[in-house]
């Protein structure tokens, strides 16, 4: 197993987009508000060290052992951020709003399906049979991804639920990552594992590198203050809300009048 | 092999399409402010409110009263909730 001096330089950027990430999420005490998506830069974090170190002096299949098992962590915890995103934005009270929460999970049920045919729809050429699973599994788990997050978002527009400002930044960066990361998987799915792989690959750290400085730049900023509104707006509201009142006396005074 | 890589493809579009659409909503309406949405308040007709609250408060005998289509048509309502259905995807 042998990685290439690219390879090297774009794991090494990465691992320190994320530490930088993690200090600014405790540092500016985000962990509060998320605290899956902390977790998930955290386990992330963890995850490159110990295989860098794996990767340096442990054997094969130790590697092998524990990339095997983040794989399956690393897809929990992006759900999870995804859920924690569908609990900031539809939750704006305390309950779920019902009608966003069963929108929401219709749509995550048929992202899933849509997900599952589109990973067996091609067979990727592949080295062995669990490689072709894994290209397999990332493209379902990338489509899964991507269609929670656009049912979550739909669910939000069609409320006209409007985000803040670190949950947006969220967003953005999980879009970009996200969209780069399925665009990838299905390249992967079409070319195989032979064909400009590696060179494929390193798109999604690249971006992935970007995408965490972007978040450390955002959640190092505070939340964004709504604008109050213009002198102009607030006397037309005041106006309008004196009118409606005489007008609401005028009619309950008629009212009266009439039952006399 | 060709019909299934451009059925994968077609997928893989749509969803990417419906994707960076329900985005560009979401972010469109982040930018919105007070001033945008207030600016939306339309006058409700009085004239369509005085004949809904005359039926409604002195009822003939045998009276069809009008449907809940017919009030928020008339107010203009429905259309309004066009026009909110269209801004919802902001």
């Amino acid at each position: 197993m042998k990685f290439s001096i690219v390879q090297n330089v774009l794991w090494a950027a990465s691992f320190a987009a994320n530490v930088a990430l993690l200090f600014v999420l405790i540092s500016k005490r985000r962990t509060r508000e998320f605290p899956v998506f902390t977790a998930w830069i955290g386990f992330l974090s963890a995850e490159m060290a110990v295989l860098f170190l794996i990767y340096r002096w442990g054997s094969v299949h130790l590697y092998d052992l524990i990339y095997w098992s983040c794989v399956v962590v690393d897809f929990l915890l992006q759900l999870g951020v995804v859920m924690e995103m569908a609990r900031i934005v539809l939750r704006p009270l305390e309950p779920w709003l019902s009608e966003a929460r069963d929108r929401f999970v219709v749509s995550g049920l048929l992202g899933a399906t849509v997900a599952a045919g589109a990973a067996l729809l091609l067979h990727p050429d592949a080295k062995s049979l669990l490689d072709v699973w894994e290209i397999r599994g990332n493209l379902f788990a990338g489509i899964i991804i991507v269609e929670l997050f656009s049912a979550m978002m739909g669910a939000a527009n069609g409320l006209g639920l409007q985000w803040r400002s670190h949950v947006m930044g969220l967003g953005q960066g999980l879009f970009v990552w996200s969209t780069v990361a399925v665009l990838v998987d299905a390249l992967h799915n079409v070319l195989g594992g032979y064909r400009w792989f590696t060179a494929i690959d390193n798109v999604r750290v690249t971006v992935w590198t970007a995408a965490a400085i972007y978040w450390a730049v955002v959640f190092w900023k505070p939340e964004r203050q709504r604008n109050p509104l213009s002198p102009e707006m607030e006397h037309y509201l005041l106006g309008l809300h004196r009118r409606v009142k005489f007008d609401l006396a005028r009619s309950e005074e008629s009212l009266s009048r009439l039952r006399k | 092999m060709l019909p299934a890589a451009l059925v994968f493809w077609l997928i893989i579009g749509i969803l990417l399409s419906r994707y960076l659409y329900r985005h560009i909503a979401a972010w469109q309406l982040y930018r919105r402010d007070w001033n945008d949405l207030l600016s939306k308040l339309q006058p409700i007709p009085v004239l369509a409110v005085t004949a809904i609250g005359d039926e409604y408060l002195n009822p003939t005998p045998h009276q069809l009263g009008p449907e809940p289509v017919d009030i928020w048509r008339s107010l203009g309502g429905l259309e309004a909730s066009g026009e909110c259905g269209a801004m919802r995807e902001f």
